[in-house]
């Protein structure tokens, strides 16, 4: 009996863990496959913002790796409530279209203020034509933050990773790993 | 959490509390301030506050939401020393991005302006209203009275020691969370009422017309109202949430105005000449940010305003397109393509606008015309940041 008690306790800690360490091993999350590159870990659910896959090395607030698929036609990537106004993607949108949604999207998540666009380019997903964009955002922390986004819109739907970290120091830190995650993303 | 969301809730707690202002039918009379220049805390509650504001005012010195224009600024400044002449040296400036009408002043002189105020007032006469009635909530001391009183209910100690979350009210270390502040700022009826007169006050010394006031108010109960006819779900007006609006509140100040016009000789018309050329500078910066909030009403309702200023008509034609783009309902992207077209007449129309061109006709696979105008953008904008995919999208053909 004190083991089945003791075995419940553990059980119920293992549970409440905000934290679990991602294995260097090809994952699925979300319609995506990605190879993990260097040391993250994964959100749980009660942190994790509508329980969107969440990746982070360092705490949420410093860096984070965020994996959304598929989002079908007029699907938001964050659902929200009655008072708020995501936007939805569409099928027919192109590239340059979905920096708009991610950035508005940005925008009401973190209350933040687009600081400065960074590059938009095509960027092959597992051979296929995805791509890849970037800026710079202020949230209500007044934090300056990178955000960089890959993505590719197949069989009319969005399937979109977004990295985003502080600018001071851990944006660049993780870049190379995210690049590599990146690359290896194929859609399952 | 979510700003805007927060917004709402704390406009909806207040405005819940606070009564409407009623007209008045008394004569105007004179208000005088409680606050002399060169004002400095003299005892150690309001010492302790001003600790607390300072606090606050060192992280909004560096936030990357701050608009440092130099131009802006300068202009924005010499409106609140027109106003008020003898505590011009006491004043501290911050104009923010934050896509909302709203304007605030803490009791150690530091006043924000929200760039959304910046967007919607028609002329310096209403931005000087606004400033105006700001002013008057400090000349008065308002806030500190009222974190006084509250300190009063509570423990004076634990204010001293951890200042204004003693109050209830979270320290301020961002904008942001100003506008979680928003309880520090809201005032009583007779608060509003006294800033009112006293916002009015100063605009009549500084030769400001008057009248303005009540159209500021106007303004904002009639963008409300238009946005909440579409039974539209977006977010409401913050500065709301501390100003509660009423007709009345308006029918009051023009009663003002008309009795002090009737003291003193007409003032002079509304300056539009150099607040719209140093203010729609911005205009892009600002409606880039109504953008992406994604209130098609609003931003729509915003861009019909702007248009009665005739300026800019690059500028506004291109929102206008981008707004339908977005919106994206039946015949939006030929009413879109239209608006392009028209903003690409004028000179001042973003690049930006051939690049969108571009794209509704791509996505109409009108791509011979589509090719066309992405090379027009490639041309003006030689180091765009998309051109690698702008490119991409040359290289698309008709399958």
């Amino acid at each position: 009996m004190k083991k089945l008690v003791v075995f419940i306790c553990i059980f119920l800690i293992s549970a409440c863990t905000p934290y679990t360490l991602v294995k260097s091993e090809k994952t699925d999350l979300n319609g995506l496959s990605v190879v993990p590159s260097g040391s993250w870990s994964a959100l749980s659910s009660m942190l994790s913002v509508e329980n969107i896959p969440t990746w982070t090395a360092d705490g949420s607030l410093l860096n984070s790796i965020m994996f959304f698929g598929p989002i079908s036609n007029e699907q938001k990537l964050i659902k929200g409530s009655d008072q708020t106004n995501y936007p939805e993607f569409r099928k027919d949108m192109l590239p340059s279209e979905v920096v708009e949604i991610v950035e508005s999207t940005v925008t009401q998540l973190y209350g933040a203020t687009i600081l400065e666009n960074g590059t938009l380019k095509p960027f092959k997903i597992n051979n296929e034509p995805g791509f890849q964009f970037g800026f710079k955002f202020a949230g209500q922390d007044e934090v300056p933050r990178g955000l960089l986004a890959t993505g590719i819109i197949k069989n009319d739907m969005l399937y979109i990773v977004l990295y985003q970290a502080a600018n001071l120091h851990f944006y660049d830190k993780d870049l190379a790993n995210v690049q590599r995650m990146m690359a290896s993303i194929s859609i399952i | 959490m979510l700003l805007y969301r927060q917004c709402l809730l704390v406009s909806f707690l207040i405005l819940a509390q606070i009564n409407t202002v009623s007209a008045v039918t008394e004569p105007f009379t004179p208000v005088t301030p409680d606050v002399q220049p060169y004002y400095q805390p003299n005892d150690n509650v309001e010492a302790g506050l001003w600790l607390q504001l300072d606090k606050a005012e060192q992280a909004l010195k560096h936030s990357p939401k701050r608009i440092n224009d130099e131009k802006l600024n300068a202009y924005v400044n010499k409106i609140i020393c027109r106003l008020a002449e003898d505590y011009c040296q006491d004043i501290r400036l911050y104009i923010v991005r934050a896509p909302f009408f709203n304007a605030q002043m803490a009791p150690n002189g530091m006043m924000i302006i929200w760039s959304g105020l910046l967007l919607r007032v028609d002329n310096e006469d209403q931005l000087a209203a606004v400033i105006g009635h700001e002013l008057g909530h400090y000349l008065k001391r308002h806030t500190l009275n009222n974190l006084i009183d509250r300190k009063n209910k509570r423990n004076l100690s634990a204010f001293l020691t951890i200042g204004l979350a003693a109050l209830g009210v979270a320290p301020a270390a961002s904008i942001t969370d100003f506008i979680l502040m928003a309880s520090i700022f809201a005032h009583t009826r007779e608060q509003e009422s006294e800033a009112d007169k006293y916002g009015i006050q100063l605009m009549r010394k500084a030769e400001y017309d008057i009248r303005e006031a009540a159209n500021v108010w106007d303004a904002m109960i009639e963008e409300d109202k238009a946005v909440k006819a579409n039974d539209s779900k977006e977010v409401g007006v913050p500065f709301f949430a501390t100003h509660p609006p009423s007709e009345d509140r308006s029918k009051t100040l023009s009663l003002y105005a008309e009795q002090l016009r009737i003291i003193e000789n007409p003032p002079t018309p509304p300056t539009h000449k150099q607040f719209v050329e140093t203010v729609a500078t911005f205009w892009s910066t600002f409606l880039e940010d109504q953008v992406l909030l994604n209130q098609p009403k609003r931003t729509e309702y915003l861009l019909q305003t702007l248009v009665s200023k005739e300026k800019l008509p690059g500028t506004i034609h291109y929102y206008n397109g981008e707004l339908l783009r977005q919106r994206n309902e039946e015949g939006d992207i030929k009413l879109a393509e239209k608006e392009y077209i028209t903003a690409i007449q004028y000179s001042d129309a973003p690049n930006f606008a051939y690049r969108e061109l571009g794209l509704v006709l791509l996505k109409q696979k009108r791509f011979q015309e589509a090719h066309s105008y992405f090379n027009n953008y490639l041309e003006y904008a030689p180091d765009a940041n998309d051109r690698e995919m702008i490119e991409y999208y040359l290289s698309m053909e008709p399958n």
